[in-house]
C-alpha cells in the first residue's frame, strides 16, 4: 500500500473514530520533504497514541535536527487507539507516518523511543502493525533498521532481541552518525550485516546481536560479552558500551510541531540543565544523565522568544532534574520576567528544592492566582530521608508550605515514595502525619479551601543506581503499606493517589530483567498485553501466564537482594558512573549516611574520569562537573 | 480600558477538517499570539483572551466563510491586522479578511441564525431514490430524533434542502438550542453510513432591521 491509497481511504474511516486529528498530521511546523530526492528517511516512533507521544521532548529534538539536514527527512509515527486500529486492519492500512502517510516499512530506519518500561509491548505492537518482523534476527535486507533509544535502554537486555541497535545515552550527535551510515549504505548497497557492524562502531551504539549473555546454573549472569567467532568484521565491537553524551547542550528545538489536538503537555518545553549533582539514591535519571551541563541564560531566553514566535504557545516549561540547582536560576527568572512579563505567558518551573526561596522563584513567574504547587519530599522521617539521600528538615518543609499557602496557592501536591525494605510502619504512618500537618498549615491561611494531594509511588531499584542490589518490597508488603495510607491519609481536603502494586512490579521486572525476558514480553503481547501504562488496559493476567509459560519466576528479578559481586544484566553498559561508587553509596544508605551535593565535594562517581578528555577540550565556563577542591 | 472589536472572515480547510471546535479556538489563540495581535483579556483569576468563534463547525466539515470576533487592547489598522494574521496562519486556516466593528456591536451568538451546507458523496453518486426521500422529509411536519440522549424535532431546524446535481444543499438553523447538523439530516434521509464530504459555504446572519446576509459579504 502506498501513501496515495492511504490518503484516499482515510477520509472514509476518520469520521468513525474518536479524535480523528490524531491520525491526519498537517499541523503547524510539520516538515514534509521530498521523498524521492531525500536519500535518508527516518521514522520517529513513539509507542503510544499521539496525545501522549506528541509531548515527548527527545523525539522533538531529533525531528528538528534530522529535518535540518538536506540529505535526511524525519516523519512522526504514533500508535492508533483501538478503534482506529480496527478500522485500519479492516481496510488493510499498515502503520503509517503522519507527514507523508507512508507505511513505516518504507523508511530506511525506524527510531523507537523507550522512555519507560510499560511501553515495551507497544513497541512490539507497532512493529506488528507496520508489518515488520518483531525479532532483529528475522528481518531481511529490505526491512528498515530498527533502532531504540530513551531511558529504558540503560538496561537494554529485555528488549535486546527486538532491536537491530540500541542508542545508549544522548542522541543529538549520535543521530548525525546514523544518518551518515544510512547514506553510505544506500550509496554503496552494502548488506544489512555490514551496516550493523558499522552501527556497532558508533560511540554509544549497542548492537545486541554481537553480544551474548552466559549464565551460571543458578540463573545469574556469568558475563555478557562480544561474540568472538563472528568474523573479522566484528573486531571493532566495543566492550563495555560507553553511553553517548554531548559535551555542551546543543541549541534546543525552536520550531516544534504544534498539535491541534489537546495533548498531555501542550506547551513549549526547554531543557535548562541536564544531569544532577544531588545523588538521590533511588533516582536513575540523576545517575545516568551525568555530568551536569547548563544551558546559558541568554540562550534560554532567546530560544523561548523564537519558539513563541514560531508556535504561539501560551505556556513554557523549564525542564531539569533540579531547577534550584541551576546556578543562575535567580538571574534566569529575572531575565524571563523582563522579557515576557505582561505577555500573559505561563511559565512553569518544576523540580524545585523544598525551601522558601523556591516559592519566591515561582511567584516571580506567576501569571494567575490559585492553582497548585508541587513538592517532592519523598519520605517523611529523617531515617528514610537518610537512606534515600534526600535530607530535608521537617521544619523547613512546614515553613515552605506556609509560604505557599499564604501566597494563595490552594493546593500543595506532595510526592512520596514507599517500598524500601527497611521502611517501617512508622515511616509510612509519618507520610500521612506530614500530609495532615501540611494541610493544617493550609487551613491556617486559607481555611477550608486548602487542599493536599499526596502522590505515593513505590520504589523500584533501578539499574545504575545505588539501590540496584536491593530486593523490592513484596506485593503483600506494598499492599499493607498502601492500606495503612488509605486508612490514615483521608478526610476533607486530603487526596491520596497510589500506584497499583501490579503495575509497579511489572515495571520493576522489565527494568531489572535480562535477555531471557524477550520471550515473556512477546508472549504477553501475543496474549493481548499492550498499553500497559493505561490502567484500564493493563492486563496482569496476560503477563502472569507469559512468565509461567516461559518458566521464568519474576521474583528472580525483583525479590532478591543481590550479592556484591553479582553481574547485572546491564553491567556491560557503562554510564560513566562506577559500580564500586554505587556500591559504596548503597552501603552508606544501609548505615544511614547521607552524601552532599557534588558541587561542593567530589565523591569520585567516575563521570569525570570517563569523560575527562571531552571536559578538558571545553572552554573554562562550559566545563561540566563543577571544579571542586579535593575534600 | 479601551476595547477594539474586529470581525475576521476565514476558511477552515482540509488540514483542519477533523479539528474540533475547542481545538480550533486554541489554534486561533496561538495564531493571534504568533501574529502579535494585542488581544484584550477578560478580568479575574484566570484571564481569557477575547476571542469568539461563530457557530461551531461539526467535526469533518470544512468552512468557506467562517467567522471569528476578537477584541484588542490597542487599535489596529485593518490592513496591518489582515497582513499580520495572514502571515501567521497554520495549515487549515486561509483567506483572512478583517473588518473593524463598533465597540458595542452585537456578538456572533446574537447574529448567526443559519448555515448553508453542501455535501457530496465521497465516492460515486447518491442513492437513486434520494429526491423522493428529500420530498417526503420536507413534507413531514415533525422529525423526532434523539441526540446525546435528548429528544428534539429536527424538522424546524431544516430551512431548506435540495439536490443540485451531485450536491446536496441544506440551510440549517444555527441558533442556541436549535442547531441542525448535516450528519443528522443525512441520517434522517437514511444515509448515516454513507461516507460524504461536507463543507459549510456560509453562515447566515441577521443584521440590523432583520436583514439576512451571507457571511461571505463581510469580507
Amino acid at each position: 500500500m502506498n501513501s496515495d491509497t492511504i490518503s484516499r481511504i482515510l477520509p472514509r474511516i476518520l469520521p468513525q473514530v474518536e479524535k480523528p486529528s490524531r491520525y491526519t498530521g498537517g499541523e503547524l511546523n510539520q516538515s514534509i520533504k521530498d521523498w524521492d530526492s531525500t536519500p535518508v528517511r527516518i521514522a520517529l516512533l513513539f509507542p503510544d497514541i499521539y496525545d501522549i507521544g506528541m509531548s515527548n521532548l527527545g523525539l522533538a529534538v531529533l525531528y528538528e535536527i534530522i529535518n535540518a539536514r538536506p540529505e535526511a527527512l524525519a516523519e512522526r509515527v504514533y500508535l492508533p487507539w483501538s478503534d482506529m486500529e480496527t478500522a485500519m486492519k479492516r481496510e488493510g492500512i499498515p502503520l503509517y507516518s503522519l507527514e507523508s502517510r507512508r507505511p513505516v516499512a518504507d523508511f530506511d530506519l525506524v527510531g523507537i523511543t523507550l522512555p519507560y518500561e510499560s511501553l515495551y509491548t507497544n513497541a512490539l505492537h507497532a512493529l506488528h502493525l507496520a508489518g515488520i518482523p518483531l525479532r532483529a534476527a528475522e528481518r531481511g535486507e529490505n526491512h528498515p533498521l530498527i533502532v531504540g533509544g530513551g531511558h529504558g535502554v540503560f538496561n537494554p537486555e529485555p528488549m535486546a532481541e527486538f532491536f537491530d541497535a540500541l542508542a545508549v545515552g544522548e542522541g543529538e550527535e549520535l543521530i548525525l552518525d546514523l544518518i551518515e551510515i544510512i547514506r553510505w549504505r544506500k550509496r554503496s548497497g552494502e548488506s544489512r550485516l555490514a551496516t550493523t557492524h558499522r552501527l556497532a562502531g558508533i560511540w554509544g551504539m549497542y548492537v545486541p546481536a554481537f553480544y551474548r549473555p552466559e549464565y551460571y546454573t543458578d540463573g545469574t549472569i556469568a558475563r555478557v560479552a562480544p561474540i568472538p567467532e563472528s568474523g573479522d568484521g566484528n573486531q571493532g565491537t566495543p566492550f563495555p558500551i560507553v553511553k553517548r553524551i554531548v559535551p555542551r547542550l546543543p541549541p534546543p528545538p525552536v520550531r516544534p510541531v504544534v498539535p491541534y489536538l489537546e495533548t498531555v503537555h501542550n506547551r513549549y518545553a526547554i531543557e535548562i540543565m541536564r544531569g544532577c549533582t544531588r545523588g538521590c539514591r533511588f533516582c536513575q535519571a540523576g545517575h545516568v544523565t551525568r555530568p551536569i551541563r547548563e544551558r546559558p541564560v541568554e540562550e534560554i531566553v532567546s530560544s523561548i522568544n523564537l519558539a513563541l514566535r514560531n508556535t504561539g504557545y501560551e505556556e513554557v516549561a523549564l525542564l531539569s532534574l533540579s531547577s534550584s540547582d541551576y546556578s543562575r536560576i535567580a538571574e534566569l527568572v529575572r531575565a524571563l520576567g523582563v522579557k515576557f512579563g505582561g505577555s500573559r505567558l505561563r511559565i512553569s518551573l518544576p523540580s524545585l528544592r523544598i525551601e522558601t526561596v523556591s516559592v519566591d522563584l515561582v511567584e516571580a513567574l506567576r501569571s494567575s492566582r490559585g492553582g497548585n504547587f508541587t513538592l517532592a519530599p519523598e519520605a517523611a522521617t529523617d531515617s528514610m530521608r537518610a537512606i534515600l539521600n534526600k535530607p530535608i528538615a521537617a521544619q523547613q518543609l512546614i515553613e515552605t508550605v506556609r509560604e505557599i499557602y499564604s501566597r494563595k496557592w490552594t493546593t500543595v501536591k506532595l510526592y512520596f515514595m514507599i517500598g524500601h525494605p527497611r521502611e517501617t510502619k512508622a515511616d509510612v504512618r509519618a507520610i500521612a502525619e506530614l500530609a495532615r500537618a501540611v494541610l493544617a498549615e493550609g487551613r491556617r491561611s486559607l481555611g477550608r479551601r486548602a487542599e493536599v494531594h499526596a502522590g505515593v509511588s513505590t520504589l523500584i531499584p533501578k539499574a545504575h543506581t545505588p539501590f540496584q542490589w536491593m530486593a523490592m518490597d513484596s506485593r503483600e508488603r506494598i499492599l499493607a503499606k498502601q492500606d495503612l495510607l488509605r486508612r490514615e491519609l483521608r478526610g476533607p481536603g486530603l487526596k491520596l493517589d497510589l500506584t497499583p502494586p501490579d503495575v509497579t512490579l511489572l515495571e520493576a521486572e522489565l527494568a531489572r530483567g535480562d535477555r531471557r525476558l524477550a520471550n515473556v514480553i512477546e508472549r504477553a503481547w501475543q496474549a493481548g498485553a499492550r498499553f500497559d501504562a493505561w490502567s484500564d488496559r493493563f492486563q496482569p493476567a496476560a503477563w502472569h501466564s507469559a512468565f509461567e509459560e516461559s518458566r521464568i519466576d519474576p521474583a528472580f528479578y525483583t525479590g532478591r537482594e543481590r550479592s556484591a559481586d553479582e553481574i547485572f544484566p546491564w553491567d556491560h553498559i557503562n554510564v560513566g558512573v562506577r559500580k564500586d561508587y554505587l556500591r559504596r553509596e548503597y552501603e552508606a544508605s544501609l548505615e544511614g549516611r547521607t552524601r552532599g551535593d557534588c558541587r561542593e565535594e567530589c565523591f569520585g562517581c567516575g563521570i569525570l574520569t570517563t569523560f575527562r578528555e571531552l571536559r578538558d577540550a571545553l572552554p573554562e565556563e562550559a566545563q561540566f562537573c563543577p571544579t571542586v577542591r579535593p575534600g | 480600558m479601551n476595547r477594539y472589536k474586529y470581525r475576521i472572515l476565514f476558511s477552515k480547510t482540509e488540514a483542519m477538517r477533523f479539528t474540533g471546535h475547542l481545538d480550533l479556538f486554541r489554534a486561533w489563540e496561538r495564531l493571534l499570539r504568533r501574529a502579535q495581535v494585542p488581544l484584550a483579556y477578560s478580568s479575574g483569576y484566570h484571564p481569557h483572551p477575547k476571542i469568539q468563534i461563530g457557530a461551531a463547525l461539526p467535526l469533518g466539515v470544512t468552512g468557506d466563510n467562517e467567522l471569528v470576533d476578537i477584541e484588542t487592547a490597542e487599535e489596529c489598522g485593518v490592513d496591518a491586522l489582515t497582513r499580520q494574521i495572514a502571515e501567521a496562519v497554520p495549515p487549515g486556516v486561509s483567506d483572512i479578511r478583517v473588518t473593524a466593528l463598533p465597540e458595542n456591536y452585537p456578538g456572533l451568538e446574537k447574529l448567526v441564525v443559519a448555515g448553508d451546507y453542501f455535501t457530496v458523496p465521497l465516492e460515486g453518486a447518491w442513492p437513486a431514490d434520494l429526491p423522493q426521500k428529500i420530498e417526503s422529509l420536507l413534507a413531514s411536519a415533525n422529525l423526532l430524533r434523539e441526540r446525546r440522549g435528548k429528544a428534539y424535532d429536527l424538522r424546524p431546524r431544516i430551512l431548506s434542502l435540495a439536490l443540485d446535481g451531485n450536491q446536496l444543499q441544506m440551510r440549517l438553523r444555527l441558533e442556541p438550542d436549535a442547531t441542525g447538523r448535516p450528519d443528522e439530516v443525512l441520517s434522517a434521509l437514511g444515509m448515516e453510513s454513507l461516507p460524504v464530504l461536507a463543507r459549510r459555504e456560509r453562515l447566515v446572519l441577521r443584521e440590523s432591521e432583520g436583514k439576512m446576509i451571507g457571511s461571505e459579504v463581510l469580507g
